[in-house]
């Protein structure tokens, strides 16, 4: 079970004038046995942050250790981690069984030992009465799971890196994937990490979601915890379809207040926030100059009359909004409302009722403090 | 800055292209008696004699504007054939089309002595005999076939979604390969015109035979300089140098079409 | 990618077509009628069938010809291949550098086959040139014009000049257009220099190496310009190829009955080489798969 961690890389590409800095000191521990999914928008890093885990680039400045190893400098033969690309790679020319066996070559394997780590692959990929077919002839469907293989015939791999690689996979294969991946994961605690810019992918295969931005990691946590207590406001709209609504909200002293309604009070000093963006620091209330509530569309209740009987008109159907318009999403709504000035998304089930003017409110557990977009509360 | 070793591959390799070339210049800029005379690897008494003869004397500069002309007809000919056909290759599937290549390159594979004769009879019946179309036509023999694969390999390189999305656009097919395709693959068009280029250029037999005036070639005006006198080596040697600047100036414009890389289609 | 079956196609081809019949196929349509006839004059010509053919296959010159000719181009093509390939691996890869190297690369090609000639005759000359008085100084006894071996490597090195670049600038384009991810992936399965060049670059370039081996075949096999300038088929017959002979046959003595039937064989020779080269080079392309899942 490798741990890896990284400590403060920062890289930037070019040189001279050039530069073009892409990560801003990134700490990071990937634990063995546990599946990562690293999320972000295209630009953030992504790659160049996988990279760098295996070695095909040496970080600017930073640590990569594998198991309190420093690695940092080590070419990615000697670091003993597999990586999958976006675009099928496979020597064309070679049978399948070929192509398997060739990090096994480089590596040296006995020959039974390498006939038997193709079988195993070949049985768990499904790809054994490929294996005496040149590579080159398979769809890019093949290829891909071909070049997965390739991946994952070292059983002592400390991790392997997945980028972007079921882009090129049929929906109803790339489930069949990730239920493969997730099994031979099992067999092998090696880390695992899978990029990729589809949400719902990373949601569902990872135990732990890191959520990546210009090249800074914002989060990295459990699905369930991503979605609830999203660590700024970036994670909030960048997770979830749609993304959480947010309100700016009025500070007095300690006390918090929306419309008037009492929100919440906050000690003086906030120590832990989530998120490793300030995970450090201590934050002074007093410097935090927006101050917003974040709540998520699903969160929001909905009703054609106000409900009086909670004090709380936060709790409750209370605040009275105007219906702007209804987009229909197969069995959700998604309901856009004006609410003192903002629009708000709100979604709902097909069998909730509308009209033109509606009663909502925001049950406090679900509702996330930001200052100046971070998570406070 | 670290020197990497394959590099004394590519130095060799260089010296032994330049050092020819590099004695060429060098007698060039040299008088006769010198070059019989004496031997030495810089000019003891620099000259342009020989560069002003050749700007200075009809006879001479004709020939460079002839061999241009030609080229710059047989490099606009063999594009344009070459253009729709290598896009009937990369698009269509049609009877013949798998081996048409081969025996398109086929026509590459006749000796051109043998061509001469015929060339020169076919083309005096119908009365293009010495123009400079004569030889670029007789040019295409070799570069049509050429810009036909070179062209097809960049346009396979082209997603096929686009001609469709075009068609669905409304835009016509004539109107679509000029306007939308052409663009795409300008770099191949680049290295396609750089080849036709190059074979037209440096190919004498064909052009010094189709011609004897007024489309003289100038590789066959450099033939001039053995007279009487024996010899008449600086001129031979500033003619030479002269016919290898418009290469440099084509492959310089090229060049980064070369460097970005390419793929040629299908075998 | 998948192609529509199309004979409409045919349209777009159809000026090549009747391109090539006008450059190619009239003319050769003229030269077997020369080689079955033999001609005296505008009108007067007599059919004489097979006659040429059987001639020039009995020619003993002819055959010294061909021998050079199979073992110059045999050398040719064992020399410039490989040498084409490994100054392409040694290219830089981007910047000025690349530029440079691209541009002086190129220069042989971009010279007159006649100048080609010019060029080596003024540098291996043992008199006035640098090459040839450069090997006289370290004592080693050359002289191109006198000594048939000489001038036959002279021919060979020549050539090697010329023309190694073109299947450099191939195999360069070629390499350039592989993706990056292909050496990222070497090198995550941890292969050797060696393993990157026999199994990535080499499979990529089997392309343009075919192109490379058809056009330097068929172009040594008809060389005639340059020896022609360099040392004009001599001394004796030593670098007389067959183009050059077949020049003399045509042009020198008029013999235009057995040249027209020595070229058809030329030619057919040349293309049963090239189709022997094609076929070998392509052949597994031939068989297609596309596994399904079978639910």
């Amino acid at each position: 079970m490798a741990t890896i961690r990284l400590g403060q890389i920062r890289h930037a590409y070019g040189s001279g004038r050039t530069t073009e800095e892409v990560l801003f000191g990134i700490d990071q521990v990937f634990e063995g046995g546990q599946a990562y999914a690293l999320l972000g928008p295209s630009g953030c890093g992504k790659t160049t942050l996988l990279n760098i885990l295996s070695g095909l680039l040496r970080p600017t400045a930073g640590v990569v250790t594998i198991d309190d190893k420093d690695v940092t400098l080590l070419p990615p033969e000697q670091r003993n981690i597999a990586q999958v690309f976006q675009f099928p790679i496979v020597y064309e020319n070679m049978s399948v069984y070929n192509n398997l066996a060739f990090p096994l070559r480089a590596r040296k394997y006995s020959h039974a030992a390498m006939k038997q780590a193709i079988d195993r692959i070949a049985e768990v990929l499904d790809l054994t009465d490929l294996l005496s077919y040149k590579a080159g002839k398979l769809s890019a469907q093949y290829k891909q799971i071909v070049s997965l293989g390739r991946g994952l015939v070292r059983a002592d791999v400390n991790a392997i890196l997945l980028d972007e690689a079921l882009t090129a996979v049929d929906p109803y294969e790339k489930w069949l994937f990730r239920r493969k991946l997730k099994q031979i994961h099992k067999q092998y605690p090696h880390v695992m990490i899978y990029v990729t810019h589809d949400q719902s992918e990373a949601l569902t295969f990872a135990d732990k979601v890191i959520v990546m931005n210009e090249g800074l990691v914002l989060q990295t946590d459990a699905p369930e915890l991503l979605f609830e207590k999203p660590a700024t406001k970036f994670v909030g709209y960048f997770i979830g379809s749609p993304g959480m609504n947010f309100l700016p909200v009025r500070r007095e002293g300690v006390k918090l207040s929306l419309m008037n309604n009492h929100l919440c009070s906050l000690p003086a000093k906030i120590s832990k926030v989530g998120g490793q963006a300030q995970a450090a620091s201590r934050i002074d209330l007093k410097h935090i100059k927006n101050w917003e509530l974040g709540i998520r569309p699903e969160y929001i209740t909905l009703d054609l009359k106000p409900n009086k009987t909670t004090r709380n008109a936060l709790r409750s159907a209370n605040f009275k909004v105007k219906v702007m318009n209804v987009t229909q999403l197969g069995s959700t709504n998604i309901v856009k409302v004006i609410f003192a000035g903002h629009e708000l998304l709100i979604k709902v089930t097909e069998a909730t009722r509308l009209a033109e003017t509606v009663y909502i409110g925001f049950p406090p557990d679900k509702i996330c403090i930001y200052g100046d977009g971070v998570l406070i509360a | 800055m670290k020197f990497k070793k394959r590099y004394i591959l590519l130095i060799l390799y260089l010296l032994f292209l330049l050092m020819p070339i590099y004695w060429l210049m060098n007698m060039s800029f040299k008088t006769n008696e010198e070059i019989l005379g004496q031997f030495s690897l810089f000019p003891e008494t620099f000259v342009w004699d020989n560069y002003i003869t050749i700007f200075t004397d009809a006879s001479w500069y004709s020939g460079y504007i002839n061999s241009l002309i030609y080229v710059v007809l047989n490099t606009i000919i063999s594009l344009s054939v070459a253009l729709p056909a290598a896009y009937a290759f990369s698009r269509y599937e049609f009877l013949g089309g798998n081996h048409l290549f081969f025996w398109l390159l086929s026509n590459r594979m006749a000796p051109p002595a043998v061509f001469l004769l015929p060339f020169l009879n076919f083309y005096s019946s119908i009365g293009i005999f010495d123009t400079h179309l004569a030889v670029a036509l007789a040019h295409t023999l070799f570069n049509v076939p050429l810009s036909v694969w070179i062209l097809e390999g960049f346009m396979s390189g082209i997603p096929k979604e686009i001609d469709e999305s075009a068609s669905i656009d409304g835009y016509s097919f004539p109107k679509f390969f000029v306007k939308l395709f052409l663009p795409l693959i300008a770099p191949g068009i680049g290295v396609t015109a750089f080849f036709c280029f190059m074979f037209s250029w440096v190919e004498l037999l064909l052009a010094r035979t189709l011609t004897t005036v007024n489309a003289k070639p100038i590789s066959a005006v450099m033939t001039r300089t053995v007279s009487a006198a024996g010899m008449d080596w600086g001129l031979l040697a500033a003619a030479g140098v002269l016919t290898i600047v418009p290469g440099i100036l084509v492959i310089w414009f090229v060049r980064n079409y070369i460097a970005k890389g390419f793929s040629l289609g299908r075998v | 990618m998948n192609k529509t079956k199309n004979q409409k196609a045919w349209l777009l081809v159809l000026p090549v077509f009747a391109l090539v019949a006008f450059s190619a196929i009239i003319p050769l349509m003229t030269v077997v009628n020369y080689s079955v006839q033999d001609i005296f004059g505008i009108d007067d010509r007599v059919f004489v069938g097979k006659e040429w053919y059987q001639e020039i296959l009995r020619d003993e010159v002819l055959h010294g010809a061909f021998k050079r000719q199979l073992i110059f181009s045999a050398l040719v093509l064992l020399i410039e291949i490989p040498l084409g390939i490994a100054v392409a691996l040694s290219l830089p890869r981007r910047g000025f550098g690349s530029s440079l190297a691209i541009t002086l690369v190129a220069i042989p090609l971009l010279v007159p086959w006649n100048v080609v000639g010019t060029v080596w005759q003024v540098f291996a000359r043992t008199d006035i040139g640098l090459g040839g008085s450069l090997l006289l100084s370290f004592g080693i006894d050359y002289n191109y014009t006198s000594n048939p071996f000489d001038a036959w490597i002279t021919v060979l090195i020549m050539d090697i000049w010329h023309w190694t670049s073109l299947v450099v600038l191939l195999c360069f384009a070629r390499l350039q257009s592989i993706p990056n991810v292909y050496y990222q992936a070497a090198r995550i399965d941890g292969a050797s220099l060696w393993s990157i060049f026999r199994f990535i670059q080499l499979p990529k370039m089997k392309e343009v190496l075919l192109l490379a081996v058809l056009l330097r075949f068929i172009d040594s096999f008809l060389i005639y310009t340059e020896p022609f300038v360099l040392t004009g088929g001599g001394p004796g017959n030593a670098t007389t190829f067959l183009s050059q002979y077949l020049t003399q046959l045509a042009v020198g003595q008029f013999d235009l009955g057995p040249a027209a039937a020595f070229s058809i064989i030329y030619f057919l020779i040349i293309l049963l080489f090239s189709w022997l080269f094609f076929t070998a080079l392509t052949s597994q392309q031939e068989e297609k798969l596309e596994k399904t899942r079978e639910n």
